[in-house]
C-alpha cells in the first residue's frame, strides 16, 4: 500500500548531490534518492547538511587577506 | 597578523570612545589625525604604524605623485581609482639610492599628504635613510673595497665582527692616504652633473632625455615642491662629499656576500656603484643602440634611475612581461660599454637575447659568446658579450673540460654588468651562487614581477640592489604598450562520474580528475572553435603531461611537452606561427621557459601549477605582447578553466591575486552560451565520459604530477643531464609555486643561507615595521 | 523564513498599493481636499502625469483606443498599462471602452493647480506674535538629521560588554513603529533589529520614510482612528513648504496627535514655546518630488509602477546635495569618504572594515563579510543597489556604476548559500496500481501542488502547504485504501538504503 512521508524535497547540482551521497553513507538521512537532481531527505537533517556544504565550498575557497 | 585579529585582543573598553565607530577599526582607528585644511587638494593618506600609503589616482597631480611613490614604496594595489603602496625598509633603500635624501622624502611625503605624516613613519624614514646609501661598494681592480664618505660609518662597520673578519689590510702600495687603522682616504673625481645627458643614447636620446629631466622639474614645480628633482642627486649633504673625498676598507672577495648581507642586517645595505667612465683598467666594448631602435618613455624612464648620478647603479628594474625589458638590459649595455654577462633561465632564452643584441645594437657576432650545454665559445678581443644561463654558471657538478675552462674565464675576470634576466624565477640558492662567484662592477635584474611564493624578496633583493623603477600595467596597457587583456575564470562543473571519484580519491590524484573533467573538454573546445572563427592564435597550457597528451590527441591538435625532441619542436612552432590553418597548439611547462613562442592573441589555462602567482603573471605576459596591441579596441584573451567544486578553485583564486592587484578583472563564467547546443563536443554523453574515467582511474600517480622540468635533448639537459622525462611529486615548496622553475633545486638547503650566518652576531634593535615584515623568520 | 517573507511583502508596498486598496468612498473622501490631489499627482510617472492632465480640462469621455494612439506603436501597451493602473489608484475612470478622470478628483486637481477651492488643505500659515527668532532651514535640517539618525543607530546600535545598548533609545512612538513594522523585535536585552531591519537600513531615506509612513497609517487602522483624516494630514505635509512656519489650529484632533508624534521621527518640527506652530523637515517635503530621470540601469523599480521613488537619493542625510560617496574597485576594495558613525556602521554590515582616517574609511568586500550579511537577511540586490546608490561621483561615469565583476561575486556568494533549494514536502512511493497512481497526480496537477513526480517509478512528491486534509480525503477516495494506512510514517520504517 501507499507509503506517506514528511520530508524535505531538496533540489540541487550533480556535485552537492554526490557529496550529500557520500555523507549518507556515514549519516544516514536520505529518505529517498528520487533522480540526478533531486533527493528527498529526513527534515531534521537539512542544516547539518548544509553546514557541510558550506564546509566543502569554504575548503575549496582562497582567502586573500585583507590585512595591512 | 591584520587588524581583525588585533581587534579580539584590543580592549576595547580601554580606548577613549571617539564615537560608536571606534571600536570597530582596532588600531586600525587613525582619525585621530587632523585633516589639514586644504586636505582636498592633496592626493594621499599615510598609516602610522604599518607605513601604508592610501592615493587618490584620481586627483589632477596624481601622475607625478605616484612617481614619488614608485620611487620610495613598494606598490600593493592599483586599480583604477585608489591606490595602495607601503613603505618598507626596502623601498626606503631603493629611494636613498637613486639619490632622494631623508628631508626631501619626508617632505615632499608631507606635501602629498591630507594628515601629517604621522611620527612613528617619520621616524623610521629616518632610521632607514640614515644608514641607507652611506655605503657603497666598489670593485676595483679585481679587489671590492667598501666604501664611505663617513669614516665613522667604516669604523661602525668594522666594529662587527664578520665584517671584521673579511677585512683586508692594506699593501703598501696602495693609493691614496692609508690611516692607522687601515682605513683608505683617496680623493675622486666630482660627481658629474645630471645634466650632462643621460647617456643612454648618442645624441639623440641625450636631447630628449634632457628634455624629460626639464618637464621633470615642470611638474614638480606644480606641485608646489620648490624645485626638488626627483633625479637630483644628493649634492650637498657633507664637506666631504662636496670635495669629494672618500673612505675605504678593503674585503677579501670570498666574504662580499658575507660583508652585504651583514650590512643589510645591521642596517647598513651597501649600494653598488659602477664609474663607467672612469674606468680605464677594463677594455671597451665599443657598442651602441641602431639608430632605428626606438625606447618608449617607461623604458627611458627606468634606464634613467639607473644611469641617474652618471654611474651604473645596480638595481632591479620591474616591467610588465612583453612590455620590452630585454631591450632595457641591451640600452644598459650599450651605455655601460665593457664587457657583459648575460645570464637568462634556459637556453631558448639565451638564443633569444643573442638575435635581440644583434636585432637593436651595433654589436657584432664575433664579439658575442655563448656558453649553454651545447655550445662553449669566446669572443674575439679584450671585451665582449658572453650570454649563459644560471644553472650553467651555478651548477656544482662535475663539468667537462671545456666548461670548466669556460667557467675559469667568467671568474677570473671583472665584468663591467652583469644582466640577470627573470631573476625572481630563480632559486634563491642559484642565484646567490652566480653572483658570488662573478665579478662584476654592476648587476642590473630584469623581472616581472617582485613576488615570490617562498617570501625570499628581501635576501635576493638586497643581493643585486634597490628597486630602480616599477612600471604600472594598467598604465602600460592604457597607453597601447601591451596589449589590453579580457580575462575570465571559466567553471566547469564536474560531471556525476567523475566528482564522485574525485571525493574518493587520494589527493595526489584529484588533480588528475579535476583536470580531466569531461566538461572542461568540452569547454576547451568551445572556445577553441569559437576563437579560431575570430581569427585568433590560441595557445592551451597544460601542465600536466598525462591530461595534455589526453587533451591534444582527442582534439587532434599538436602538443609539445618536455619530452619532445628540439625539431619537432621548432616545427610545430613554425607551422603555428606562419600556417594559417594551424591556429592551436598545446603546451605543458616547457612554454613558459624553454619555447621562443610566437605571439597568440589567446590564452587557455587547462591545467596550471597550483597557486603561483608568478606564474600566472608570465602566462598572462604571453599575450601581452601581442602585435596587435595597438589597434583600436583589440583585447586579447585570457582563459582560466577550473573545475567546480574542487580545490582548482582554491588555486585559481590565489594565483590571480598578483593581476588583480594590478588592475586586471577576472570575469566568471558560469555558463558557456549554447554549449548544449553544440553537437560536435567532446564526451557529451555519459558513456564516453565514463570511458574517459575509466582511463584517468587506471593512470599511475606519477602521470598525475606536473611536469617539473625540460629534459628534451637541445633542451636544457643542463641541470639534470639524460633525455627522459623525469617526472616527480612536487615538494612542498613547489606545491606553492616558488621551485616551478625548469631546474631541480640542486643543493638541500633550505632557508635563507642558514649555514652562513655568523655565530657571534650582534642582536640588532628594529622598528617594529621591520621586525614583523622582515626578520621574523631568522 | 516564511516571517521573512511576510515583511518583505509589507515592505515593498507602496503608498500606491495602499491607495489602490482603499474603497471608493474613502477615496474620495481623500480626493475632496486640493492638496492630496496635487501630492498624489506629483507622485506619479511622467507619463502617468501626461495622461492626467491631457484629461485634465476635459468635461467628456475620451476613446481608449485613441488615448493609447497618442503613443508610438511600441509604447502603446505600456500606455494602456499605465491607464490601468491609473484606475486602480480611481483617478480615472473607464465605461464601455472610454475613459475619464473621476470628477472629484478633477475638480479638486484643477483647484490645486489654479489656487481655487479649499486651500486650508495646504497649510494653514503661522500667523503669531511672539519670539522673533525664526527657526532656519539648517535647523530644521540638523533636528531632522539628528531624529531621524538616531533611530537609524538605535537600529543598528550595538552592545558593550554588559548587554547595554551603547546608543540612546529614542522615544516610544518610534519604537512602537519599529516594533509594529517587524524592523527590529523585542528581546532579552532590550530590542534587537530583525532580517528586515537589515534591509531597511540599506535603503535610501526616502524608501524609509514611506515605509514609517505607511506603518503609521497602517496603525492608525488599527487604532480605529479615521484613516482618511490621517492621509490628508500626511499629504498636506508633503506638500507644505520647507522652511515655513505653519499653524496647528485648523488642525483635527487626531491630525494634532499626529503631529506629535511624528516630530519623534524628526518629520515634523514643533516649536516648544509656540506648540501651535510647526515646521516640515525635508524628510517628508522630499517625498514630493519624483525625478523620473533616475530610471533605467540604476532605477530599483523593476516593474513600471505608477509611483516612482526617486532612486538616487543616497542614504546621507544631508538636506542639500546628494552624493555619492562609496569607491568599491575590481579588487573587491571599498574606500568610503565619511565620517557619520552610521554610515560606518551601514557599511560594517557587510563590508570587513580596516582603517579608518577623518575623512576616509577602508575596507573590503570579502566572502566572510558578505555572507554574513547574507545570513542576517540582507540580499545581494539590496548590497548591490546600496553600494549603486551611493557610489562616489568618480565612479558614475561608467556604466554599469560598479564592476561587474564584484557585482557577479556577490551574487555567486549569494547562490552559494542556496544549493539545496530545500522545500518541505511529502513523498508518496508505493501505489500498487497504475491508475490510482495517475488519478492522484493529475488531481494533484490541477491544484498545482506538485513538485516532482516519477511516472515509471510512481513515486510522488507534494509541497507541505496544501491542505493536507483535503488532499489526504482524494487519497482515501481514489484509493480506496483503509484509513490507518496514512498517518505519517515513521523515517526509520521507510528508509531503503
Amino acid at each position: 500500500m501507499v507509503k506517506a512521508v514528511k520530508g524535505t524535497f531538496i533540489e540541487c547540482d550533480s556535485a552537492a548531490r554526490e557529496v550529500l551521497l557520500k555523507l549518507n553513507s556515514k549519516e544516514k538521512f536520505i529518505i529517498e534518492d528520487l533522480d540526478s537532481t533531486h533527493l528527498f531527505i529526513n527534515s531534521t537533517h537539512l542544516k547539518r547538511i548544509q553546514v557541510v556544504l558550506d564546509e566543502l565550498m569554504d575548503a575549496n575557497t582562497y582567502k586573500a587577506n585583507v590585512v595591512k | 597578523m591584520g587588524f581583525g585579529a588585533a581587534d579580539d585582543e584590543y580592549d576595547v573598553l580601554g580606548i577613549p570612545q571617539r564615537d560608536p565607530s571606534t571600536g570597530l577599526f582596532g588600531k586600525g582607528d587613525y582619525s585621530y589625525l587632523r585633516l589639514k585644511p586644504d586636505h582636498e587638494s592633496r592626493p594621499l593618506w599615510i598609516c602610522p604604524q604599518s607605513g601604508h600609503i592610501i592615493l587618490e589616482a584620481f586627483s589632477p597631480i596624481a601622475e607625478q605623485a605616484i612617481d614619488f611613490l614608485i620611487a620610495i614604496s613598494e606598490p600593493v594595489s592599483r586599480p583604477t581609482y585608489i591606490h595602495e603602496y607601503k613603505l618598507t625598509p626596502f623601498s626606503l633603500y631603493a629611494a636613498v639610492s637613486v639619490g632622494l635624501n631623508t628631508n626631501d622624502i619626508i617632505e615632499v611625503l608631507n606635501r602629498l599628504s591630507k594628515v601629517p605624516v604621522p611620527p612613528d613613519v617619520v621616524s623610521v624614514i629616518n632610521q632607514c635613510t640614515k644608514s641607507y646609501g652611506k655605503v657603497k661598494v666598489v670593485l676595483k681592480h679585481n679587489r671590492y673595497y667598501v666604501e664611505s664618505s663617513y669614516p665613522s660609518i667604516l669604523q661602525r662597520l668594522l666594529r662587527d665582527p664578520v665584517i671584521m673578519r673579511a677585512r683586508v689590510f692594506p699593501e703598501d702600495d696602495t693609493a691614496g692616504t692609508v690611516s692607522k687603522d687601515g682605513i683608505i682616504t683617496q680623493k675622486v673625481s666630482q660627481m658629474d652633473d645630471v645634466s650632462i645627458g643621460g647617456l643612454k643614447k648618442p645624441s639623440a636620446t641625450n636631447e630628449r632625455a634632457q628634455g624629460d629631466d626639464d618637464t621633470a622639474t615642470g611638474a614638480d614645480d606644480e606641485m608646489g615642491l620648490g624645485g626638488v628633482r626627483l633625479d637630483k642627486e644628493d649634492e650637498d649633504e657633507d664637506e666631504d662629499d662636496a670635495e669629494g673625498i672618500v673612505h675605504a676598507f678593503e674585503i677579501g672577495s670570498a666574504h662580499y656576500e658575507e660583508v652585504r648581507k651583514r650590512c643589510n642586517e645591521i642596517d647598513y645595505p651597501m649600494i653598488e656603484e659602477y664609474d663607467f667612465r672612469n674606468d680605464r683598467r677594463n677594455a671597451d666594448l665599443g657598442i651602441d643602440l641602431k639608430p632605428a631602435t626606438t625606447i618608449r618613455p617607461y623604458q627611458e624612464k627606468s634606464l634613467s634611475k639607473m644611469f641617474g648620478n652618471g654611474r651604473a647603479r645596480s638595481g632591479i628594474i620591474v616591467l610588465p612581461c612583453g612590455a620590452g625589458k630585454t631591450l632595457v638590459g641591451i640600452t644598459a649595455a650599450c651605455t655601460v660599454k665593457k664587457s657583459i654577462l648575460c645570464l637568462c633561465t634556459s637556453s631558448v632564452s639565451v638564443m633569444q637575447w643573442k638575435q635581440q643584441f644583434l636585432q637593436w645594437s651595433t654589436i657584432k657576432e664575433e664579439q658575442i659568446a655563448l656558453f649553454t650545454s651545447d655550445v662553449k665559445m669566446r669572443f674575439q678581443g679584450d671585451a665582449g658579450l658572453v650570454i649563459t644561463t644560471f644553472s650553467m654558471v651555478a651548477n656544482r657538478r662535475k663539468r667537462s673540460h671545456e666548461a670548466q675552462q669556460m667557467l675559469d674565464f667568467l671568474e677570473n675576470r671583472e665584468w663591467g654588468m652583469m644582466l640577470l634576466d627573470e631573476v625572481h624565477v630563480v632559486p634563491a640558492n642559484m642565484f646567490r651562487n652566480v653572483v658570488s662567484r662573478i665579478a662584476a662592477h654592476s648587476k642590473l635584474g630584469l623581472t616581472a614581477t617582485l613576488v615570490r611564493e617562498d617570501d625570499k624578496i628581501d635576501d635576493l633583493n638586497f643581493l643585486i640592489g634597490p628597486k630602480l623603477y616599477e612600471a604600472n600595467w594598467m598604465d602600460l596597457a592604457n597607453k597601447g604598450h601591451i596589449a589590453t587583456v579580457q580575462c575570465a575564470e571559466v567553471w566547469c562543473e564536474m560531471t556525476p562520474e567523475f566528482y564522485k571519484a574525485y571525493l574518493e580519491e587520494s589527493t595526489r590524484k584529484k588533480l588528475l580528475i579535476y583536470v580531466m573533467n569531461p566538461n572542461k573538454f568540452r569547454a576547451c573546445q568551445y572556445l577553441i572553435n569559437f576563437h579560431n572563427g575570430r581569427g585568433d592564435k590560441i595557445i592551451v597550457f597544460v601542465d600536466n603531461v598525462f591530461s595534455l597528451i589526453t587533451y591534444a590527441k582527442t582534439l587532434g591538435l599538436p602538443y609539445i611537452y618536455g619530452g619532445t625532441p628540439q625539431r619537432e619542436r621548432m616545427r610545430i612552432l613554425k607551422n603555428f606561427q606562419n600556417n594559417p590553418l594551424l591556429n592551436t597548439i598545446f603546451l605543458s611547462k616547457v612554454g613558459d621557459t624553454s619555447l621562443d613562442l610566437p605571439e597568440a592573441t589567446c590564452l587557455i589555462q587547462v591545467s596550471s601549477h597550483y597557486g603561483s602567482r608568478r606564474q600566472e603573471a608570465q602566462r598572462l605576459g604571453r599575450i601581452l605582447r601581442a602585435k596587435r596591441r595597438n589597434d583600436e579596441g583589440f583585447n586579447a584573451f585570457f582563459y582560466s578553466l577550473v573545475s567546480k567544486d574542487t580545490q582548482e578553485m582554491l588555486y585559481s583564486t590565489k594565483r590571480q591575486q598578483f593581476l588583480i592587484d594590478q588592475g586586471y578583472s577576472f570575469k566568471v563564467i558560469t555558463q558557456l552560451e549554447g554549449i548544449e547546443d553544440c553537437p560536435d563536443l567532446v564526451y557529451g554523453d555519459v558513456d564516453s565520459q565514463k570511458k574517459l574515467l575509466h582511463t584517468v582511474k587506471m593512470a599511475s600517480e606519477s602521470d598525475a604530477a606536473l611536469e617539473k622540468e625540460d629534459t628534451a635533448p637541445g633542451g636544457s639537459k643542463d641541470a639534470a643531464g639524460g633525455s627522459s622525462v623525469r617526472r616527480t611529486t612536487g615538494s612542498l615548496k613547489g606545491l606553492s609555486g616558488a621551485s616551478n622553475m625548469a631546474y631541480m633545486e640542486s643543493s638541500g638547503r633550505r632557508g635563507a643561507g642558514n649555514g652562513r650566518r655568523a655565530t657571534n652576531r650582534e642582536p640588532v634593535e628594529h622598528h617594529p615595521l621591520f621586525k614583523r615584515q622582515y626578520y621574523s623568520k631568522k | 523564513m516564511s516571517h521573512q517573507l511576510g515583511s518583505e511583502e509589507e515592505f515593498k508596498t507602496t503608498i500606491a498599493d495602499y491607495l489602490e486598496s482603499l474603497p471608493a468612498q474613502f477615496s474620495q473622501r481623500v480626493f475632496s481636499s486640493p492638496a492630496a490631489c496635487l501630492a498624489i499627482f506629483r507622485l506619479i510617472s511622467t507619463v502617468g502625469k501626461q495622461l492626467i492632465m491631457s484629461m485634465l480640462y476635459l468635461d467628456t469621455s475620451l476613446r481608449l483606443q485613441d488615448v493609447s494612439q497618442w503613443a508610438r506603436t511600441d509604447c502603446q501597451r505600456m500606455v494602456r498599462g499605465k491607464i490601468h493602473q491609473l484606475r486602480k489608484l480611481q483617478l480615472v475612470t473607464e465605461e464601455h471602452g472610454n475613459v475619464s478622470l473621476n470628477p472629484v478628483f478633477r475638480t479638486q486637481l484643477r483647484n490645486a493647480l489654479t489656487g481655487g477651492g479649499d486651500f486650508s488643505s495646504f497649510g494653514t500659515p503661522f500667523n503669531g506674535t511672539g519670539r522673533d527668532t525664526r527657526i532656519t532651514r539648517t535647523q530644521l535640517a540638523q533636528y531632522a538629521d539628528q531624529k531621524w539618525e538616531a533611530m537609524l543607530r538605535f537600529m543598528v546600535g550595538r552592545q558593550d560588554s554588559s548587554g547595554e545598548s551603547v546608543v540612546q533609545p529614542p522615544a516610544e512612538s518610534v519604537r512602537s513603529i519599529l516594533r509594529t513594522a517587524k524592523l527590529m523585535e523585542d528581546g532579552e536585552n532590550g530590542m534587537a533589529i530583525t532580517n528586515s531591519g537589515f534591509q531597511f537600513l540599506l535603503q535610501d531615506t526616502q524608501s524609509q520614510v514611506w515605509t514609517v509612513l505607511l506603518q503609521y497609517l497602517r496603525q492608525a487602522e488599527m487604532q480605529q482612528m479615521d484613516v482618511v483624516e490621517v492621509l490628508n494630514f500626511l499629504f498636506q505635509l508633503i506638500s507644505l513648504q520647507l522652511g515655513r512656519a505653519y499653524s496647528a489650529e485648523p488642525l483635527t484632533s487626531i491630525q494634532r496627535r499626529m503631529l506629535g508624534e511624528l516630530r519623534d521621527f524628526g518629520l515634523v518640527l514643533q516649536d516648544d514655546q509656540r506648540p501651535l506652530c510647526f515646521y516640515a523637515t525635508h524628510l517628508v517635503t522630499m517625498l514630493s518630488s519624483s525625478s523620473s530621470t533616475n530610471s533605467g540601469a540604476n532605477s530599483t523599480n523593476s516593474k513600471d509602477s505608477v509611483t516612482e521613488l526617486p532612486t538616487s537619493q543616497q542614504g546621507e542625510l544631508a538636506a542639500s546635495s546628494s552624493h555619492g560617496y562609496i569607491i568599491l574597485e575590481t579588487n573587491c576594495r571599498i574606500y568610503a569618504y565619511t565620517d557619520s558613525p552610521l554610515q560606518i556602521a551601514i557599511l560594517g554590515l557587510f563590508v570587513r572594515l580596516v582603517s579608518r582616517f577623518s575623512n576616509l574609511v577602508t575596507g573590503a568586500l570579502t566572502r566572510d563579510s558578505v555572507r554574513q550579511a547574507l545570513s542576517q537577511g540582507i540580499t545581494a540586490d539590496q548590497i548591490i543597489t546600496f553600494l549603486t546608490a551611493n557610489a562616489h561621483p568618480q565612479m558614475q561615469s561608467r556604466v554599469p556604476v560598479l564592476p561587474v565583476t564584484v557585482t557577479d561575486q556577490i551574487r555567486l556568494w549569494e547562490q552559494e548559500r542556496n544549493r539545496l533549494h530545500p522545500t518541505h514536502a511529502h513523498f508518496y512511493k508505493d501505489f500498487a496500481q497504475k491508475q490510482d497512481f495517475d488519478r492522484v497526480l493529475r488531481y494533484a496537477q490541477d491544484i498545482g501542488v506538485v513538485l516532482w513526480a516519477s511516472i515509471e517509478k510512481r513515486q510522488l512528491v507534494v509541497t507541505r502547504q496544501v491542505i493536507y486534509a483535503r488532499f489526504q480525503r482524494l487519497l482515501l477516495c481514489v484509493i480506496r485504501v483503509l484509513p490507518w494506512a496514512y498517518r505519517d510514517v515513521r523515517v526509520r520504517d521507510l528508509i531503503v538504503r
